[in-house]
């Protein structure tokens, strides 16, 4: 599509090409690994990248944000039950690091955005516990890539 | 609690996964200010999420970046159109409002005494006023000659009395 057919300043698409060149393909893993379906997923990252393109408005953003940002929006977009936990068979690297039970906390609060205390309710595990498996489980990844 | 204590806690861990309650949000905050070696360890853990995103990150197919660019373009038009909608909507309004105030005004003004008539009476008033004159001048002249006549008569009696009372 040319530019000029677009309706949007100079400034600010190299504000959303740049976002884009920084985050787009994390935020396609995060939302792969929330929703666990390829097309879906890049629909998705259409509308988030977008919608936070036009929230920021040029500003700097972390990661972090862009995450969160993302999370609140797959909330609206995906609904996932709160009685629900959606484990996917993981290729990553990252993931195969950890025990079965460290990968479904992590997976649970990392992709799906459960609290603590919830998952301590769907899988009947003190929180503290779930606490621990969390910090063993980013620990272990962090040693891997020497972190 | 003693910052090591704090740190191996995974507080930092639930508050960067972004999962996190209020109290906790308030803790890590409040750690953050108080203890230089917690912040710099909350410091490198966000980093060390950001290379992890980055390591499962997933190359987004070509045209993904123009339909983007279409995507906040339609977003902007919408708003624009939308925002053109609520000026119109505003306006009529606006204009409604106005025409109930003027409404409210002409009943009130329809409580005075006072009328409006065309211009074209004010020669028919001037007439009906111009002949009152007359008439009650006519009144006035008529009436002062019957009281004479009367008199006239009341002493023509008289006199005639007398003479029959002479004979």
């Amino acid at each position: 599509m040319s530019e000029v057919a677009l309706n949007i300043s100079k400034d600010n698409l190299k504000d959303i090409r740049q976002l884009y060149d920084k985050y787009a393909g994390m935020l396609l893993g995060f939302i792969r690994g929330s929703v666990q379906d390829q097309k879906r997923s890049e629909e998705f990252l259409i509308k988030i990248i977008s919608e936070f393109a036009l929230e920021t408005n040029g500003k700097a953003a972390s990661w972090l944000e862009l995450r969160q940002f993302a999370r609140y929006k797959l909330i609206e977009f995906y609904p996932i039950g709160n009685a629900e936990i959606i484990i996917g068979n993981s290729t990553n690297d990252n993931l195969n690091l950890l025990d079965r039970e460290e990968r479904d906390v992590f997976q649970a609060v990392y992709y799906q955005g459960k609290s603590i205390a919830q998952l301590a309710d769907l899988l009947n595990k003190n929180e503290n516990t779930l606490r621990t498996q969390l910090k063993s489980s980013i620990d272990k990844i962090r040693k891997a890539r020497g972190n | 609690m003693e910052i090591k204590q704090l740190i191996d806690s995974g507080l930092m861990e639930t508050y960067v996964m972004g999962v996190a309650t209020d109290t906790e949000i308030q803790q890590v905050l409040w750690a953050k200010k108080q203890f230089p070696e917690f912040a710099d360890a909350l410091t490198k853990l966000e980093v060390d999420m950001e290379i992890l995103a980055q390591s499962m990150a997933v190359p987004p197919p070509s045209g993904i970046l123009s339909k983007i660019e279409q995507e906040v373009n339609e977003i902007k038009l919408r708003e624009q159109n939308l925002e053109r909608f609520t000026e119109t909507e505003s306006r009529y309004k606006q204009a409604e409002q106005e025409k109930v105030k003027q409404d409210r005004y002409i009943e009130v003004e329809s409580e005075t005494n006072q009328m409006r008539i065309s211009k074209a009476w004010r020669w028919v008033f001037a007439a009906v006023f111009v002949l009152g004159k007359i008439f009650l001048g006519f009144a006035i002249y008529f009436y002062l000659e019957n009281r004479q006549a009367q008199e006239q008569i009341k002493d023509l009696k008289i006199e005639i009395n007398q003479i029959k009372s002479i004979k």
